[in-house]
């Protein structure tokens, strides 16, 4: 029975079999890389147990039409030379896919660090008193939504979305909060003959950081402040307020304010908010500056839904919802992900939902989940899983050289520091020069500009115990082919 | 500034009745000046053609060549109104819609599409998710960018000395107020080409004439010459009974080529495999060399024909597919700056994408003749042997440039291995080509069907050399009329599949 199998599967249709759809898999794979991303198709196709199975079929195919032509013959010594290198090199991928290391490492100007950020995430719950991890749970490397329905430190987490597209949902908050003006959120809908856009705004406490209550569009700014501001801002030409106290004080001119009250104050001086189009919003309320009547003009939203012209380009904006109990949340909702020219523009948001003391929460990779509970803070985060290594790296400069005349980068270079047991040691690492050390290689892979000009470099970080094996049996290959093909010619001839 | 313009327009305007009305001072002999755009340093030759060639589609517009065209449009930018009037020629569907063209109206002149600047980004925010509309619209707007900075003055740059190092200015800061009037002293009669030829000497000075080498390369046209000399070397096989006169011409071709191959190699200071111009350039000469080793070893006229059909498909496509194919030389991406991998790793992976189009030629050809002429079962055999040893020296050349292409990676990238779409698919058309040569071996592949089956097979070598840049890379739904590469891989499937389908028909019936 054995040998049959063996036979089966060493044998030259077995081989065009397996290959074939090892063919057709690839083929898939490019495409689905092409429309969903690099990382989606990973997830869905090339580490995946199947995809794998097949790569164990063909190295189970090569080994066994090898071992089929066993005693060696000398006319198959290059066969031979083939196959086995094809086999090195399929053992040398499973170690590094088992122990390797694949890596990045993102570094600011003088910011030094030890961790190593991983392709796959984890859930993590840290105390927010003492700092320390209390639990990094691993999540399922999944190209869809996957229940886990698995409990750890009270917290049951219920599902992972690894691709996900906010969607904004009203919800009550998490903790408990007085219904106040000062809590209120609002939802408008601003048109102009560029854009459509759903604009939130929010002074949740809990809201504020995802829906801001400032927001720049082009050329226009929007404002968000609390209902009771409205009369203060309306009657007043320079206003303060207050952060802390929540109030809202008028004056004439910048003269007239005491130093006394300038702490935790914002000072807004109307006269400069006539120079770009701006739009200062209090829920039902807003007003603007219109500079063909060269007066400030009010908005009263008294309907929803209901359209109102601004001055600028045929803009005109309508108020869909006003809230001061419930707030906005945004509520990840699985898709595929979409690429376009090698960029994600759709699905970027990874998502865990989570059930504590019977509520439901989640936490994304860009919302972390700060919440007290058995009577200690706690915060929740889903991010990359790191490897921590033995040394530190510090970047000490960055250097970025473009094509004379151009913007085009012609090369990047980082110039770190490593601190290795109480040594210290610089590297120069760039396109095709990576660093070595303690088996862990760093590439410079890409690098990002800053804010403020300055710019964050990438380096892969890499340890591939298999990189010998690989290399050996790719030399083997292409030995073998040569070898072969030579004896056949050879063999052919004397024939 | 504007003063200064002011009083040099009215200079101009006061000599130019000693040149001829529309031409100001342009003149041809510019075309050795040195320029700097696009991070690199050519001869203005070469520039003012790739730009008008950008613009227009076509190097020389109008009466004038695409120098002079240069010339006079970045003259607008001095404040003279040269009445050089562009035009470009709208091809995507929908453009053309927006724009009210009929089928057979289809050009529009930049003075009216600066008009409608705002309105074209406006159609293109609104239409987001019209890939291939949003890119055309994209495209026409960076052609308009393009035509407003030449005709601005501040495309065209001029080498001015400081100290011991060269940097560049453009036109309108150039030739200032003072400049010209001490040059107008010397040389009253035409004082802007002496000033103008300042900048080739002092250029030349610190960096010497090297960059003129690339004006010699681009205007003996080496290209044109070796397909004539492929056609002519084929038509000689044909007619002429004696193989040496086609022998001859066959290697005075690849010795043009190597000429060609070289002075790119001298100009550009790299392998000349970075880029689809090149590699299809390359691939084809690449083809013909192993097809006249082949003809050595084998001795046979056959290895000649299928060498020379390839390069010669090559040589058309550098000529005629410029939507596809750009023949600028430009600076590298940062990963490619290696001479030593590149060399050793695109060289490879190309020679064998050249040996497996011998193999494409070959297949055809038999497919080809089996169905409308005669081939008897000895010959077919022949050739088959000939496909089969072809697909061995391919596929191993293959398989040498993918792992150096993992090794490379691995260098600096840090992974042998990713499953990026463009190691993939190299990977793909290993596997597809040795799936045939087992396939073969087993007999489940038969003599008749194994043509058929490697004539198919290039179809991959095609997607993996082009299929990833030009159908992957962008989306599969965003290929539009505008996306030349794509539709040139279109037509090239479909052709080849109703080429072996016609030939597999006829076959049955027989």
């Amino acid at each position: 029975m054995l040998s049959l199998i063996e036979k089966y599967i060493g044998s030259l249709k077995f081989a065009v079999i397996i290959l074939s759809i090892f063919t057709i898999c690839m083929i898939a794979g490019t495409f689905i890389e092409s429309f969903f991303g690099a990382d989606f198709a990973n997830r869905a196709l090339y580490k995946t147990t199947p995809f794998i199975l097949v790569q164990f079929f063909m190295c189970l195919s090569i080994l066994f039409a090898a071992t089929l032509r066993l005693p060696p013959k000398k006319r198959l010594y290059g066969f031979y030379t083939i196959h086995s290198g094809l086999l090195i090199i399929g053992i040398g991928a499973v170690i590094t896919f088992i122990a390797g290391v694949d890596g990045q490492m993102n570094l600011n100007i003088n910011e030094s660090s030890r961790e190593v950020s991983l392709n796959t995430d984890i859930f993590r719950l840290r105390s927010l008193k003492s700092k320390a991890i209390l639990v990094d749970y691993k999540l399922p490397y999944s190209f869809r939504a996957t229940d886990i329905n698995e409990t750890i430190h009270n917290i049951k987490i219920l599902k992972f979305i690894p691709y996900a597209k906010s969607k904004i949902m009203w919800a009550s908050p998490v903790n408990d909060y007085k219904k106040s003006e000062f809590n209120s959120s609002t939802q408008y809908l601003f048109k102009n003959s560029f854009a459509k856009e759903m604009i939130t705004m929010s002074l949740h406490p809990e809201a504020i950081n995802d829906f801001p209550d400032h927001l720049a569009m082009g050329p226009l700014n929007f404002r968000y402040f609390p209902k009771s501001f409205f009369e203060c801002f309306k009657k007043n030409n320079i206003i303060t307020l207050n952060k802390i106290t929540n109030q809202c004080l008028g004056y004439n001119s910048i003269r007239n304010i005491s130093i006394s009250v300038l702490t935790d104050v914002e000072i807004i001086d109307k006269s400069e908010l006539k120079k770009t189009p701006y739009l200062a919003l209090f829920g039902e309320q807003a007003i603007y500056y219109d500079k063909n009547s060269d007066d400030w003009r009010e908005i009263h939203f008294t309907q929803l839904n209901n359209p109102y012209q601004l001055p600028w380009m045929g803009a005109e904006i309508s108020m869909l919802k006003n809230e001061n109990e419930l707030l906005p949340i945004n509520y990840p909702e699985s898709i595929l992900p979409i690429q376009k020219r090698g960029r994600l523009i759709s699905g970027d948001v990874k998502a865990i939902q989570i059930e504590i003391h019977g509520k439901e929460y989640w936490v994304t990779n860009y919302s972390p989940l700060a919440l007290r509970f058995n009577n200690e803070e706690f915060l929740m985060s889903l991010e990359p899983e790191k490897v921590i290594l033995p040394f530190e790296v510090s970047l000490s400069e960055f250097k970025m050289e473009r094509d004379p005349g151009t913007n085009n980068p012609a090369s990047f270079e980082s110039y770190v520091k490593v601190f290795n047991k109480g040594s210290m040691e610089k590297a120069h690492i760039y396109m095709n020069n990576p660093f070595k050390l303690e088996g862990y290689t760093f590439y410079q892979a890409s690098y990002s500009e800053n804010n403020d000009g300055s710019y964050n470099s990438t380096l892969a970080v890499n340890v591939d115990q298999g990189r010998s094996l690989k290399y050996f049996g790719s030399l083997m290959l292409v030995l073998g082919s040569i070898w072969h093909f030579r004896l056949n010619r050879k063999r052919k001839k004397k024939e | 500034m504007k003063l200064s313009l002011l009083i040099i327009t009215f200079l101009i305007f006061g000599i130019t009745d000693l040149y001829s009305a529309e031409t100001y001072f342009c003149n041809n002999s510019f075309e050795k000046l040195p320029i700097q755009q696009n991070g690199r340093v050519k001869p203005l030759y070469v520039h003012a053609n790739e730009v008008m060639k950008e613009l227009t589609g076509k190097s020389d517009f109008g009466e004038h060549s695409a120098v002079m065209n240069y010339c006079l449009l970045s003259l607008n930018g001095l404040g003279i109104d040269t009445k050089i009037e562009l035009k470009i020629k709208i091809e995507h569907v929908e453009l053309k819609k927006l724009f009210n063209l009929l089928s057979s109206e289809e050009s529009l002149s930049y003075t009216y599409l600066i008009g409608q600047y705002d309105s074209l980004k406006l159609e293109m925010r609104s239409n987001r998710e019209n890939d291939s509309y949003v890119k055309a619209i994209s495209k026409l707007l960076r052609k308009i960018d393009l035509y407003q900075e030449v005709t601005r003055g501040i495309n065209w740059t001029f080498a001015e000395k400081f100290q011991d190092t060269i940097s560049w200015v453009p036109l309108v800061s150039f030739i200032t107020e003072e400049k010209f009037l001490a040059q107008k002293n010397k040389t009253p009669i035409d004082p802007f080409t002496p000033l103008l030829f300042k900048s080739k000497e002092n250029y030349e000075k610190t960096e010497g004439q090297r960059y003129l080498v690339e004006y010699y390369y681009a205007k003996i046209g080496l290209v044109n010459i070796a397909l004539f000399l492929t056609i002519s070397s084929l038509v000689t096989f044909i007619s002429v009974k004696n193989p040496i006169l086609g022998v001859s011409l066959t290697y005075l071709t690849m010795i043009i080529q190597i000429i060609l191959i070289s002075l790119r190699v001298y100009i550009s200071g790299r392998a000349p495999i970075t880029n689809m111009y090149e590699t299809v350039l390359s691939s084809g000469f690449g083809g013909l060399v192993v097809a006249s080793l082949m003809a050595f070893i084998y001795k046979g006229k056959i290895y000649y024909y299928i060498g020379l059909v390839y390069n010669f498909c090559s040589l058309l496509m550098l000529i005629f597919a410029n939507g596809m194919l750009s023949a600028s030389i430009s600076p590298l991406v940062p990963v490619l700056r290696d001479n030593f991998w590149l060399s050793t790793h695109v060289t490879t992976v190309i020679l064998s994408y050249g040996a497996l189009a011998l193999s494409w030629v070959l297949s055809n050809y038999v497919v080809i003749r089996r169905r409308f002429f005669k081939i008897d079962s000895t010959e077919e055999l022949h050739f088959s042997t000939i496909v089969y040893s072809i697909l061995k020296v391919g596929t191993t050349m293959l398989i040498a440039g993918i792992i150096l292409g993992g090794v490379w990676a691995d260098y600096s990238w840090g992974r042998y291995w990713g499953w990026d779409p463009k190691e993939t698919w190299s990977l793909i058309v290993f596997c597809i080509y040795i799936i045939i040569l087992h396939g073969r071996y087993t007999n489940w592949i038969t003599v008749q069907t194994f043509f058929r089956w490697t004539a198919l097979a290039f179809m991959s070598v095609m997607m993996a050399w082009f299929g990833v840049n030009y159908i992957l890379a962008t989306g599969l739904h965003s290929y539009g009329f505008s996306e030349g590469g794509a539709l040139f891989l279109g037509s090239f499937f479909v052709l080849q599949i109703c080429l072996v389908v016609i030939t597999d028909v006829k076959f049955k019936h027989v």
